[in-house]
């Protein structure tokens, strides 16, 4: 454990140390991390920046996800379907598609069974405003690794990559050793914005967005 | 993977990597992003940088939608080589098919393979070979096949080397005639039959230990056709053949094949190459003549009347030595009024020269009104006096034309004897303006006088005159009239063409044609 800051962040400070981040996995991808229990989707081009920006023929805020205790709750803003059906309030189950507008397709992954965190994978061919795969909501850990059950799955690592979170904000844990920013570390470390961590398996760079 | 450069760093300014992308034997592939916000792929070109740096020179500037379009090539401060490319933000083949250890869909295998020949057909066409074409090059992106990394010349000089090349995945795609140093588009052929037979059935058709066992296999050993969809055999064997000679000649004849299979009506007419035949050629420029000033037209119309003097004479002449049977005494009014006649057209249509088909009406109205002149003129000659005041008051006993019926004149003015008139109901003078007005009327006289015409002299002119001379032939009251006026009015049409310069008539361009080169 090597996360010795001075001031311990509360759950708070670590929202406005990371709202969101994209991390760059070298080899892999990108994926834009929400850690907001509320995430809204929508269009770039509103006044108020959208936690999931999609360039698509949508609002500006078009629909609102909400993580409560039971799962993920889809608010509809304007015009929203799931899996054909139109809806104003309903709880996502894995796999369901989600359609914004007439034709923005998501596709909503709770991958592991052990984690609510969610993948919001865009099916319609449009695209999120940054160059990421897939936007990923975070709740407690991500799994990035081999298994088809993870977050992100990297064919050629043999093992998984976990980035969880903790009192103090984000952490990695990786069964073996780990650089983060040139730093050598075992088994587990704090992240922080702008982090570079370097397994021997996986390489992957946290980006703050602004 | 590791990278030489982390997501932030700028290498190469502008451009922001965000993450690696993969490695090979030529270098790293980087995602980036510019400072305008352009996703890019940027290639680290480290290896055999002269020979690379002139292959991708070649390709920098194709254009097709199947391939990975390359932007640029730069270098960084420290002499590096970059190559800026699209972003693909699809996955590559090699990851598709590794989820489909068992193949896919022969129907998408074959639309695929649509994409892939249409990429590698652009290339042959622009005279590059792929040499290097594997799933790990082959991008889908929405749907859409793009094919990238060509125009890197790999150094593949003997096979020997080629079986030390570190990736052995490229061994897998390589044609036997490789081993003898032979690179020509059939080994892209080749490539794509093997890509085709691992899209069907998810695995290469030659596997091995080592790249030297795979390369003798693709050398010698038939592959195992009977996992393929037997539609395909054919086209798989004939695509895979060990000789190049008997290989499909190009990449297109493959893709039509497979269309042909698949039944897919609309990739035969996508796979057909491009059609050879040039379209009609389209005059780029349209000649404009310089508009002539009013005394340019003056003397271009003198000279034209003084020819038509010339013409009159000589075609008055030949036709009474030919038709005329010995009697001159019709050769004067003749060549009188097929002068009269010509200048008659000539003068308004070289002074007002004709535009478009607009103005025909003005233009009929003063043919008339010369051609009522023409015919007094006519009149005048056969010795008729013409009705004007200072005639009525000097001769009293003269020939008065308005008064009909009339006994002829004595003589005609100038020599010659007059018929009796046979049509006594209609004043003479009548006759002859009804004639002479009504031939000018019907006529589009100035065609034959115009500058631009379809050719110079057009022999079905000539006869819309004596057509029309000859109808209205009942008009003039007796056959030396009728003879008169209709040889005249037909040897005029004749002076007009051959005095009128004549320019080839600019062919009117069909709007679609006007509106595409517009």
């Amino acid at each position: 454990m090597t996360h010795e800051t001075p001031t311990r962040p509360s759950p708070a400070n670590l929202h406005e140390q990371f709202a969101s981040f994209v991390l760059w996995i070298d080899g892999v991808g990108g994926y834009l991390v929400c850690l907001s229990h509320r995430v809204t989707l929508g269009h770039p081009q509103g006044e108020t920046p959208v936690d999931v920006a999609l360039i698509a023929d949508i609002s500006r805020h078009h629909a609102t996800i909400q993580r409560d205790p039971e799962g993920y709750f889809l608010e509809a803003v304007r015009k929203v379907h799931v899996n054909g059906q139109a809806m104003d309030k309903t709880l996502l189950r894995n796999s369901d598609r989600i359609t914004l507008g007439n034709s923005c397709q998501l596709q909503f992954w709770q991958p592991v069974p052990v984690s609510t965190s969610a993948r919001l994978d865009i099916v319609s061919g449009h695209r999120f405003a940054q160059p990421v795969q897939a936007a990923l909501l975070m709740a407690d850990t991500l799994v990035i690794g081999p298994a088809s059950q993870s977050h992100v799955q990297v064919a050629d690592m043999t093992q998984a990559l976990i980035v969880f979170r903790n009192k103090s904000g984000l952490a990695v844990r990786w069964p073996g050793p780990l650089e983060i920013n040139g730093v050598q570390h075992r088994d587990r470390a704090a992240l922080m914005p702008g982090a570079v961590v370097v397994t021997e398996q996986l390489t992957l760079t946290l980006e703050r967005v602004q | 993977m590791k990278f030489t450069y982390r997501s932030g760093q700028e290498p190469l300014p502008g451009y922001t990597i965000k993450r690696g992308i993969g490695l090979g034997g030529f270098g790293e592939v980087y995602f980036a992003v510019t400072a305008g916000g352009k996703e890019v792929a940027l290639k680290w070109i480290r290896s055999n940088l002269d020979i690379e740096l002139r292959g991708v020179q070649q390709c920098l500037n194709l254009k097709h939608p199947n391939l990975v379009h390359l932007y640029d090539v730069r270098a960084d401060a420290q002499g590096n080589h970059w190559l800026v490319m699209e972003y693909v933000a699809g996955e590559p083949l090699s990851a598709i098919l590794a989820r489909h250890p068992n193949g896919v869909a022969p129907e998408l295998a074959a639309q695929w393979l649509q994409g892939l020949a249409q990429a590698i057909h652009c290339l042959h066409e622009h005279g590059i070979v792929h040499r290097d074409l594997k799933p790990a090059n082959i991008f889908l992106e929405n749907g859409i096949i793009k094919v990238g990394d060509y125009g890197l010349c790999k150094l593949m000089a003997d096979s020997q080397h080629a079986g030390m090349t570190k990736d052995i995945g490229t061994v897998h795609y390589m044609a036997p005639e490789i081993s003898t140093g032979n690179y020509n588009r059939q080994i892209d052929i080749y490539a794509a039959g093997v890509l085709l037979y691992e899209m069907l059935t998810g695995n290469v058709p030659f596997e091995g230990e080592s790249a030297g066992e795979i390369l003798m296999k693709h050398l010698t050993a038939a592959p195992d056709l009977s996992r393929v969809p037997k539609e395909f055999v054919a086209i798989l064997e004939k695509a895979l053949t060990k000789n190049p000679a008997h290989r499909y000649a190009s990449i297109m004849e493959l893709a039509k094949d497979v269309a042909i299979v698949m039944k897919q009506p609309g990739s035969i007419v996508m796979s057909l190459p491009v059609s050879n035949k040039l379209p009609p050629e389209i005059p780029s420029v349209i000649p404009v003549t310089p508009a002539m000033l009013f005394q340019d037209r003056l003397a271009d119309l003198t000279g034209n009347l003084l020819w038509a003097i010339v013409a009159s004479a000589g075609l008055a002449v030949m036709w009474s030595l030919v038709f005329g049977a010995g009697d001159y005494s019709k050769l004067v009014p003749i060549f009188f009024l097929t002068l009269a006649s010509s200048w008659c057209v000539l003068i308004p249509t070289k002074l007002w020269p004709p535009i478009g088909r607009s103005d025909s009406w003005p233009r009929r109205l003063i043919h008339v009104t010369l051609g009522i002149g023409i015919g007094l003129f006519a009149l005048w000659l056969e010795g008729y006096d013409l009705p004007m005041p200072w005639n009525a008051a000097a001769r009293m006993d003269a020939l008065q034309p308005w008064q009909a019926p009339f006994d002829p004149p004595t003589g005609m003015r100038v020599f010659g004897v007059l018929d009796r008139p046979s049509n006594t109901s209609m004043p003479i003078l009548t006759c002859y303006i009804a004639y002479f007005g009504l031939m000018f009327l019907v006529l589009r006289w100035w065609k034959a006088a115009q500058l631009y015409r379809g050719t110079r002299f057009s022999i079905k002119a000539m006869f819309a005159v004596m057509f029309w001379a000859f109808l209205l032939l009942f008009l003039l009251p007796s056959l030396h009239h009728r003879e008169i006026g209709f040889v005249s009015l037909t040897l005029a049409a004749v002076v007009c063409q051959i005095t009128a310069p004549w320019k080839e008539r600019v062919p009117i361009r069909k709007k679609k044609v006007r509106l595409a080169t517009a």
